[in-house]
């Protein structure tokens, strides 16, 4: 099983050296085969631990090698196999797998050079992945952490001849470093608390420890998966993340990394569950980020922005759900958003593709014509992400909505969902409204290509097969319903438990309102959008809409506030205080000396003899103070 | 043993001043490999359950003062000789045609590693002081002969001012332990177990201090660094800038931190100096966010690491402590890739000024490669080497005050800024351009053709060059994945310090 384990990421390692080292002389078709097949390995392997687990659900801790060991500080590196990982593992190496075959074709017309290297990255991006899932203490899972910001900058800067994705992916790295430095100092009170930074040898000391410890153990942890999943406030880098190519917007920026800090609290739910102020932080910050990112989604014209704050949206959700400590309804609906919005980047990354890299919607119009599986695909997507039944979004989505309704811990929970029940509203919206501009109505004057073709199969094929998964999917756990169907909990509960309320009847009156709701919104874009019978909102509320079209302001304050502030204090730093005085001061001194007593023009005369002089007669005072002090 | 380990190079550096002008290059290599290949030895037979010093070397020198020829290794020193050998190797391998009168550089990279490795392995007081002054005499004429541009000789003379002021304290210092520790010897063991009284180490501390201050240099002591590392040749700033100021950073460790284990006086310098240490990271990163000249922003780098090791140090915790001495491995490595790479770039473009440059990625895509790795490692990416020895020191400072150690976590995110100003500025396009893409990467497309500035034709790295680059990257790889390499013979003492290791 160790081996097994291990071989999960060396596939990818490999894959990725191989890719890296060879970009300049390996064959477009090596890379074909290395790049997704070393994911599908790993799929393989993964696949096979979770048969394994099926039968042995006990978690394995694996240790292989002592990363370092000073004093008491004892770091091993190691593996902690439990069904979490596993679930997780099946997440990235699946949907993964998919997209990278994808990529395939979407990354067809780079040079020979740029395919390998997009495909290294995107290897070096699933091992660090399965890195943070698959560690078994904190310093490695900062490793994994980081190692996935670091390919989120890879990728979104991968077209590093056009500036704005360069100074997108640097923004990126710089905020998730902001989020490292969170869990590095979290990991330090954890070390303190514990002497230890296993996974296992920290639960194990869980019981009785004092509180405000923990607090600050989870807050700090909540600051990297904050930026690590985008969430307010440390949630800028996204949208423009949406500068990579689109298969990295899939995989990436909507799939998996982005769903890394849901993982986190759920991994560290012992932790979560102690801290009750960071937990309600943690569904607070989910719920307000996904009502803000849902408004700002309503006046995006650029069809990868759309989605890409309905990711955060969404994503909110989860961290709504794992704040009300509804782990298996959070983790039904990250698995269920993986396939739903790589469904919808890859539909829409075909679209993009046959338009000529043509981003904005409004110049789309009636693609249903032309690109009707593409068009069948997205719509499936869209109903997904709106929450329609019988698609995967609605019972995960609607699972956390109930949790939340239903938990019987006073307000907090039931403010919670009543923002969540006002964001579903406003996400059958924005979604309605993206899919008839698109596909619906007449075809826009404005059109780059007249008649686009349908995508070729090997991009047809994942989308296919994720829009299968994403109609079919949600019927694996049908809480949502109260139908006593509950796969995903039942896998989950020796690692995050069972959800220990359920809802009444007003939960289910309650879902189905959710329901008929959204959807009346989705339809509601039809009669704005394609029948003009109704008057845009926004002509009434100019001001309104600028708020949104500036998102809220966020990128303007932050620039204010920290990048000229740094930039300022550096350049005032280094003109007041660094040249004048800290390298003026010897030469200040030197001429002041020379000018009035000539003690240094010695030096000007010859540089090798007042050394040997300054030497010597230093080493002169130093035997008559011996002589003295002997004497 | 000890003894070949800094005789050799000597030897080598009168063979190559000496022996015929062809072979040059050769001899001084074969002396640097084999000087490597000892210091590997004695790591293959360092035994890490032995206390005290190993492959000791002791013989009277100056019977009446009790000074002694005394050498010995410890935890502390093994790795510092090491990476001593290994990157005057890598020096001398970087030294390539261009390089003026290059016998005589080679000759003086060997005297400068010999004065080092005999720093790294005294273990008497007298003895060190004058492996430390040795070691400033092949600094001093490298700088002012060899140092490139106008300002050369003026560069040299700042930091030879500068280190003889620390110098001449220390000298001082050296004389008032012997006087005032009261056992009539230099031995560092002995001097160790009979501290003298607090109020002497107070004074003590503060003069030995600011001469390793100087050395490392720890902010404010850090002017004549911007200079000196700006006129130095490449070959020279690996071993300069990689090796020697960890003299200072040893130096602190071995004598601050051993011999005066309570330097109470009108201050805790316990305390002030991991503030000052915190203040070169913020200080250096800062500085280097302002820096056109992509050498000088690498120097004042530079200035931020080595805040990095000087905060471990004065953690005064076992893991801060070590992981500084990690941290001096891993800067050494990582400065002496930068300051190559700087040179690389600047030899076939003709200028360091990250403003002018743009664009170099598809004209040398396997520097652009390399250049990668070592930003990501440079500015403490998880997983590279460099992380290991930050995250240990930070939580050995986490462990001495949270709030050094926060304000300290700030230089963890300005590096990403300053380095990846570095590396995009360089590599990639500037403000506001949007290009086609480079169809051919090799030799670059139509559209690297109009964006280069400077020259029209840029080789990529030469065999010659990636020989030099290759060990280090792998080196980056190595420690990252296992720095236990490094730790696990890190335990084994010449003398106890204040805070035991286990």
């Amino acid at each position: 099983m160790a081996q097994i384990a291990l071989a999960v990421l060396l596939f990818p390692a490999a894959g990725a050296a191989v890719l890296g080292l060879g970009a300049l002389r390996l064959p477009r078709r090596a890379v074909q085969v290395i790049g997704p097949g070393v994911v599908w390995a790993s799929f393989l392997l993964v696949a096979y631990l979770f048969w394994h687990s099926l039968s042995h659900p006990q978690p394995l801790n694996l240790t292989y090698w002592t990363w370092v060991h000073s004093g008491s500080f004892q770091v091993p590196a190691n593996i902690y196999l439990d069904r979490l990982a596993i679930f997780m593992g099946l997440v990235i190496t699946g949907v993964g797998g998919l997209i990278i075959t994808y990529a395939l074709g979407y990354m067809e017309h780079e040079s020979d050079a740029s395919y390998a290297r997009f495909f290294c990255y995107m290897d070096v991006f699933i091992l660090s992945m399965l890195t943070l899932v698959l560690s078994g203490n904190f310093v490695f899972l900062i490793v994994g952490w980081a190692g996935v910001g670091l390919s989120s900058y890879l990728l979104i800067g991968f077209w590093y001849w056009r500036w704005t994705a360069v100074i997108a992916a640097r923004k990126a790295f710089v905020m998730n470093v902001v989020g490292d430095i969170g869990m590095i100092l979290g990991t330090f009170i954890i070390f303190v608390s514990f002497h230890q930074v296993t996974y296992t040898g920290v639960f194990a000391a869980l019981p009785g420890h004092d509180t405000p410890a923990l607090e600050a153990i989870a807050f700090l942890m909540l600051v990297g998966g904050v930026a690590k999943s985008a969430q307010l406030p440390l949630h800028t880098w996204l949208p423009d993340a949406m500068e990579g190519p689109t298969p990295v917007s899939a995989l990436i920026h909507a799939a998996t990394m982005v769903t890394a800090g849901v993982y986190l609290v759920g991994r560290l739910h012992p932790i979560y569950d102690v801290a009750h102020y960071a937990q309600d932080t943690v569904a607070a910050v989910g719920a307000v980020t996904a009502l803000f990112a849902a408004t700002i989604a309503i006046v995006q014209t650029d069809i990868k922005k759309v989605l890409a704050y309905s990711t955060m949206s969404q994503i909110g959700y989860m961290f709504l759900g794992v704040g009300v400590a509804a782990y298996a309804a959070a983790f039904f609906h990250l698995m269920s958003h993986a396939f739903f919005k790589a469904l919808l980047f890859m539909s829409g990354g075909n679209v993009i593709h046959g338009m000529k890299d043509e981003q904005d919607m409004r110049r789309y119009g009636g693609l249903l014509r032309q690109m009707p599986a593409t068009a069948i695909c997205f719509l499936v997507g869209s109903l997904a992400l709106a929450g329609i039944i019988p698609f995967v979004g609605f019972w995960s989505k609607d699972m956390i909505l109930g949790a939340a309704f239903s938990k019987p811990a006073g307000q907090f929970p039931v403010s919670m969902w009543a923002i969540g029940f006002v964001t579903a509203i406003l996400t059958g919206f924005y979604t309605g409204r993206m899919w008839w501009i698109s596909f619906a109505g007449k075809p826009s004057p404005d059109r780059p290509v007249e008649r686009p073709h349908e995508a070729q199969a090997v991009m047809l094929v994942p989308v296919v097969i994720l829009a299968v998964l994403a109609t079919v999917g949600g019927f694996i756990q049908m809480t949502a319903l109260h139908v006593n169907v509950t796969l995903i909990e039942n896998f989950l509960a020796p690692t995050v438990g069972r959800i220990s309320w359920s809802g009444g009847a007003l939960e289910l009156e309650v879902t189905v309102a959710t329901l008929i709701l959204a959807l009346a919104a989705f339809g509601l874009g039809y009669l704005i959008y394609v029948r003009r019978s109704l008057p845009v909102w926004s002509r009434a509320l100019p001001f309104l809409q600028r708020l949104l079209e500036h998102k809220y302001y966020f990128d303007e304050l932050y620039d204010a506030i920290f990048v000229q502030t740094m930039n300022l204090s550096a350049r005032g730093g280094d003109t007041l205080l660094e040249e004048p005085v800290v390298e003026g001061t010897p030469e200040g001194v030197g001429s002041a000396a020379s000018s009035s007593a000539g003690i240094l023009a010695l030096a000007q005369s010859g540089y090798f003899r007042t050394y040997a002089l300054i030497f010597l007669g230093g080493a002169l005072v130093a035997l008559i103070v011996l002589v003295a002090v002997r004497a | 043993m000890l003894t070949a380990i800094w005789l050799l190079p000597v030897a080598g550096a009168l063979a190559v001043a000496l022996g015929p002008r062809r072979a040059g290059r050769w001899i001084g290599l074969i002396a640097a490999l084999g000087t490597l290949g000892l210091t590997l030895a004695v790591v293959a037979r360092f035994d890490v359950s032995h206390r005290g010093y190993q492959f000791v070397t002791d013989l009277v020198w100056v019977g009446q003062y009790g000074i002694s020829y005394h050498l010995g290794v410890d935890g502390i020193s093994v790795w510092l000789l090491v990476l001593n050998a290994f990157l005057t190797v890598i020096a001398i391998l970087a030294t390539g045609e261009g390089v003026p009168r290059r016998n005589g550089f080679i000759a003086l990279l060997l005297l400068l590693e010999a004065g080092m490795a005999g720093v790294f392995e005294a273990a008497d007081l007298l003895l060190f002081y004058v492996f430390w002054e040795a070691q400033l005499v092949p600094a001093y004429f490298l700088l002012w002969q060899w140092g490139e541009g106008p300002r050369a000789s003026r560069a040299a003379l700042q930091f030879v001012l500068y280190t003889l002021v620390g110098s001449l304290l220390a000298l001082v210092g050296v004389i008032l332990e012997y006087v005032f520790a009261g056992v009539h010897t230099f031995d560092l063991a002995t001097l160790a177990a009979h501290p003298p009284a607090d109020g002497v180490q107070f004074a003590l501390f503060f003069l030995f201090g600011l001469a390793f201050a100087i050395k490392v240099p720890l902010f404010p002591f850090h002017g004549w660094l911007p200079q000196a590392y700006e006129v130095a040749p490449a070959p020279l700033l690996v071993t300069f800038a990689g090796v020697m100021g960890k003299t200072g950073a040893y130096a602190m460790l071995r004598i601050l931190v051993g011999l005066f284990p309570h330097p109470v006086g009108a201050w805790n310098w316990d305390a002030v100096v991991p503030v000052l240490a915190m203040l070169a990271i913020g200080w250096g990163a800062l500085m280097a966010l302002n820096q056109r000249d992509a050498k000088l922003l690498v120097a004042y780098s530079s200035v931020s690491h080595m805040g990095f090791i000087v905060l471990g140090i004065f953690s005064l915790t076992q893991v801060g402590q070590q992981g500084a001495l990690v941290q001096m491995v891993n800067h050494g490595l990582i400065i002496a890739a930068l300051f190559l790479i700087v040179a690389w770039v600047a030899e076939r473009t003709g200028t360091r000024d990250r403003t002018l440059l743009r664009y170099l990625a598809p004209k040398m895509p396997v520097l652009a490669g390399v250049f990668m790795i070592v930003t990501l490692a440079a500015l403490g990416l998880p997983g590279l080497n460099s992380f290991v020895g930050e995250f240990m020191v930070l939580l050995g400072a986490w462990q001495f005050a949270p709030w050094v150690a926060v304000v300290s976590a700030l230089g963890l995110l300005l590096a990403p800024v300053y380095m990846l100003r570095l590396f995009q500025g360089l590599m990639y396009v500037h403000h506001g351009e949007r290009l086609e893409p480079a169809h051919v990467a090799v030799g670059g497309g139509p559209g690297a053709q109009q964006a280069s500035p400077v020259a029209t034709r840029l080789p990529d790295l030469r065999p010659a060059e990636l020989l030099t680059a290759v060990p280090l990257v792998l080196l980056m790889f190595l420690l990252g994945f296992y720095p236990n390499l490094l730790v696990q013979l890190m335990n084994s003492l010449g003398y106890a310090l204040p805070v035991p290791w286990r």
